[in-house]
């Protein structure tokens, strides 16, 4: 019997959609005639009837027109939009590539706008970024000024105590120590610091708490460290030889990625103090960490400044040193990579990847936008008859200008939606391009919604003003006579022409230098061959051991040569009078052969010659040009340092560039010396290295350093990582630029589509009257030759500048020339003329009767 | 006076054939007289429009086992419902009955 009564759902459809004070009549006489249909036309009939009669019931519903509605603005812009609508699905091929134009331009800016943003919230996010200070100083050393860019142990703890607007302070140090895990040892990163810090900066403690924190064998952890570890009140570490047992006290919540400092394990500095001698708590001269002051809100930084230095001045003999001191802002640390932050805090972003992702973004977005000005100037040709029998109703030009802003604002508005999911699709690749952690998640928040909007307001205006304008002073008369023209005659129109043009070739010319510049940097013979290439660290320089390893290493078969050597430091001599700056590498006579490096006057070290051990040097070419040396070779020089005591210039080497393409070649005195400090073990191998040799490496190195785990790295990549940044540019403007140069002939295809469009029956004509398709052709081309042309002007030029400029910072720089901008203009020639070909091919070839039919 | 559309019509003449009558009863004589369906929402809607009009009025009558115990509303129409009508259709009956014989202009059908 159930299957009689009326269907359920559709029942309780009734109930959802009918409102209350209808329902018992409603329903009740649905369920009445679903019984009389039933027997009347059968149950089928009946059920279908009560479904549609149930959805029907929405008839009921009084829909009322919202008050603000009634606003005749409103109103107003709510017909805009419709007739925006039907316009756009009208005309929706190039709406849809004009809109999809649009899209990536904002997604390009949006994403430029997130990067920024981002990058300037670093280390704003503590309650007290504001008031936060890092120490540094600087001292005048034979008229040239060094930035420390740290303090010392004494600074952090004496100036406080003295300087009362000071209210906290803290020092921070990061250091290495070995952790045991399991049977093997591996290297852990930790910071020390001062009870202070938890209170300066958001430390959000989710168990335990730090204490005191003056207890040297106390910790506390990150809450994504602590999740690693098995035992979570204690951790073992070992420094030198001697094992420290912590019992962690507490664990904090992890510092968010745009954040300078992210520590993972916090140790007191009661812990440091034991472990280096006195005077290094007493030193003020002795830079080796990171100080930060909160200051009260009362003072201000300048007074605060000088009550610094006053105190600074009573310990410390400031006017011989010509020594200051200074604060700099928490927050602005992230943002200068000249103080090339170090001792525990993340390195600053570079400005230089900073400015390419603005500009691009910037770019992008401009382009996108004059694209849409063009599209919709000659788009909205058709709608003039239209705007004219408005005005002739009464329409004002205001109104007019409403309209098509109103309508430009559509697009933009479904561009960005559109641009939503072209982020939401691009930003893991962007993520991996500019080396930061964004997701999705990130994007739901308000800066986002913020920059947004900003972007499509934006690009509201910038797209929409012209063709507004264009259409809405036109002269009505004018176009019910059919005798309009729109674009190419006004001077903005021009303009806009103009500057589409020269930005795509100012782009071209760009990515082509930029990618020149970088390949010859990543190309660059740096006067050594780093094939093959192993690098050791050895961390403990005093350690004789490392003879032993030399010398065992040596007998494994695959390994054709080792040397090691120490950094390349520096230091600085007096010749005739003259400061000569010098690098010294301290190495054996297995270097240059192994580095493949010339001699090109004198010789090698020779073990065999005794004096070489402490009597001889080579120098490179840079030192002998610097020295003006004639007849180098037998010559001794006043560079005593260590060991050496008027050492004699033995040989010449060739100039090699041992810190990066990016700098000079520095003069350099290499030599040999009994007491090994050597840093670097280098070691050559053969070209097919395999991992077991990679292996029997290792097992040397544990039977000679048992406890320390080995550090090893091929020399080319580190090489290739000298270039990252550079690689970044390169990969950023790679992609930036194609997109742009994409949106860019999208809108020449824009510009060129729109005056193909409307000599359309001219050329019919033309063609009615026997002209040639070359004729045609020429008619079109000739004009954007000149286009091309003065684009060259616009925008070859500034390029040329701006990447000299750019070029500058390189020692090792290719030359512009003007093949780059030829190069440039050409390729964008080439743009134009296939585009020409493109639409002209149907101009050309069609019936001109098609065009010349009025109906 | 205000306009009276087509359905509204034909349900206020079938509420002054009735002396009350509910929704269903209304579709049914409607399905019979025109012979073709109607669904009940565009009755019910017609039915609240000519209520606020003034030309109907209403009241719950009983419940009733086949409408799951819920109540009718029965409907029956006024004197302005009648007088709205009357002129209209008196117009439209004489205008009928002066057409003595249809002449196409254009054929015959």
């Amino acid at each position: 019997m159930e299957s009689f009564d009326p269907p359920k759902w559709a029942d309780w459809l009734i109930e959802k959609i009918c409102p209350e004070e209808y329902l018992e009549e409603v329903q009740g006489d649905l369920h009445e005639a679903f019984y009389w249909r039933a027997e009347a036309k059968g149950l089928s009939y009946a059920r279908r009837k009560f479904f549609f009669e149930s959805l029907k019931t929405i008839r009921l519903i009084r829909f009322k027109t919202p008050d603000f509605m009634k606003n005749l603005y409103l109103r107003t812009l709510k017909s805009y939009f419709v007739t925006g609508f039907r316009f756009l699905w009208k005309t929706r091929v190039f709406s849809s590539i004009n809109i999809f134009g649009l899209a990536i331009g904002i997604a390009s800016a949006t994403m430029a706008f997130l990067f920024l943003s981002d990058q300037l919230s670093y280390d704003r996010f503590h309650k007290n970024a504001d008031q936060i200070f890092w120490l540094n100083g600087s001292i005048e050393f034979e008229g040239q000024t060094e930035t420390m860019n740290g303090a010392s142990y004494i600074m952090g703890s004496e100036i406080p105590k003295e300087v009362p607007g000071i209210i906290k302070a803290s020092h921070v140090k990061n250091a290495l120590a070995l952790r045991p895990i399991g049977e093997d040892y591996d290297y852990q990163v930790y910071h020390y610091a001062d009870r202070d810090l938890f209170d300066m900066l958001d430390f959000t403690f989710i168990s335990g708490s730090p204490g005191t924190f003056e207890n040297p064998d106390q910790m506390v952890v990150s809450e994504s460290f602590a999740e690693g570890l098995s035992q979570k009140d204690e951790l073992t570490l070992v420094f030198g030889d001697q094992e420290t047992v912590f019992t962690i006290v507490g664990i904090y919540k992890d510092m968010p990625n745009n954040s300078t400092l992210r520590p993972e394990i916090i140790i007191p500095f009661s812990h440091w103090k034991t472990r280096v001698p006195a005077r290094r708590t007493t030193t003020w001269f002795d830079i080796n960490m990171n100080v930060f002051f909160q200051k009260s809100r009362d003072v201000n930084k300048k007074a605060l400044e000088e009550s610094i230095n006053k105190v600074f001045a009573t310990h410390f003999d400031v006017e011989e040193n010509n020594a200051k001191l200074f604060l700099q802002p928490y927050t602005e640390l992230h943002m200068d990579p000249s103080l090339g932050l170090g001792n525990g805090l993340g390195g600053a972003v570079n400005r230089q990847v900073l400015r390419v992702v603005i500009i691009i973004g910037l770019l992008c977005l401009l382009i996108s936008c004059f694209n849409y000005s063009n599209f919709a100037t000659g788009n909205f040709l058709s709608r003039s008859k239209e705007v004219a029998i408005r005005k002739v109703i009464g329409a004002h030009k205001s109104t007019i200008f409403q309209q098509f802003i109103s309508e430009s604002f559509l697009s933009t508005a479904i561009a960005g939606l559109l641009s939503i999911a072209l982020i939401i699709i691009i930003l893991p690749m962007f993520s991996t391009f500019v080396d930061e952690e964004y997701t999705i998640t990130q994007l739901l928040n308000r800066r986002f919604i913020f920059g947004l909007s900003v972007v499509i307001i934006l690009s509201t205006l910038l797209s929409g003003i012209y063709p507004s304008l264009v259409l809405s002073s036109q002269k009505a008369g004018n176009a019910l006579k059919s005798k309009l023209k729109v674009g190419g005659r006004s001077f903005f129109g021009w303009l806009l022409v103009m500057l589409q043009v020269s930005l795509t070739i100012f782009l071209i010319i760009g990515m082509i230098t930029i990618q020149r510049q970088l390949n010859h940097l990543v190309n660059y013979d740096l006067g050594y061959n780093d094939e093959n290439m192993l690098q050791l660290s050895i961390r403990d320089t005093s350690d004789r051991r490392v003879e032993q390893l030399k010398q065992k290493l040596q007998q494994l078969p695959f390994v054709q040569e080792v040397s090691a050597y120490s950094g390349y430091n520096g230091t600085d001599f007096i010749y005739e009078e003259r400061r000569i700056q010098v690098r010294h590498l301290r190495t054996d006579a297995e270097f240059l052969p192994l580095m493949e490096i010339e001699v090109t006057e004198g010789r090698n070290f020779d073990p065999a010659i005794i004096t070489d051990e402490r009597q001889s040097i080579l120098v490179n070419e840079a030192l002998v040009k610097q020295m003006n040396l004639e007849n180098p070779i037998g010559m001794t020089i006043p560079f005593d340092y260590g060991d050496l005591e008027n050492p004699r210039i033995v040989g010449v080497i060739k100039d090699y560039n041992f810190r990066s393409p990016k700098r000079t070649i520095d003069p350099l005195v290499v030599y040999m010396s009994p007491e090994y400090q050597y840093q670097v073990m280098l070691l050559k191998l053969g070209s097919s290295t395999l991992t077991e040799d990679i292996r029997a490496i290792e097992q040397t190195w544990r039977s000679t350093y048992p406890l320390q785990p080995i550090n090893y790295a091929w020399e080319d990549e580190l090489n290739e990582a000298r270039m990252q940044t550079e690689i970044q540019i390169q990969k950023l403007s790679r992609a930036g630029s194609i997109i742009a140069i994409l949106l860019a002939s999208l809108g020449l295809f824009g510009i060129v589509g729109t005056h193909v469009r409307q000599r359309l029956k001219e050329v019919s004509i033309r063609k009615v009257n026997g002209a040639s398709p070359w004729n045609i052709y020429w008619l079109f081309s000739r004009k954007f030759g000149g286009w091309l042309g003065a684009g060259f002007i616009f925008g070859a030029i500034p390029a040329v500048y701006f990447l000299n400029n750019w070029l500058n910072n390189y020692p090792e720089r290719i030359n512009l020339g003007v093949g780059t901008p030829l190069l440039g203009t050409f390729i964008c020639g080439i743009v134009f003329i296939s585009i020409i070909s493109f639409l002209l091919f149907k101009v050309i070839f069609v019936n001109p009767a098609v065009h010349l039919k009025d109906e | 006076m205000e306009a009276i559309g087509p359905l509204e019509e034909i349900i206020l003449m079938i509420l002054l054939q009735n002396d009350e009558c509910h929704g269903v009863e209304i579709a049914q004589s409607y399905e019979s007289v025109m012979e073709k369906t109607i669904s009940l929402p565009a009755i019910h809607v017609v039915l609240k429009r000519m209520e606020k009009k003034g030309w109907v009025e209403s009241r719950f009558g009983e419940p009733t086992a086949q409408r799951g115990g819920r109540r009718k509303r029965l409907y029956w129409a006024t004197p302005s419902g009648y007088y709205a009508i009357k002129e209209v259709q008196e117009a439209k009956t004489k205008l009928w009955a002066s057409i003595v014989q249809p002449k196409f202009k254009y054929g015959i059908i």
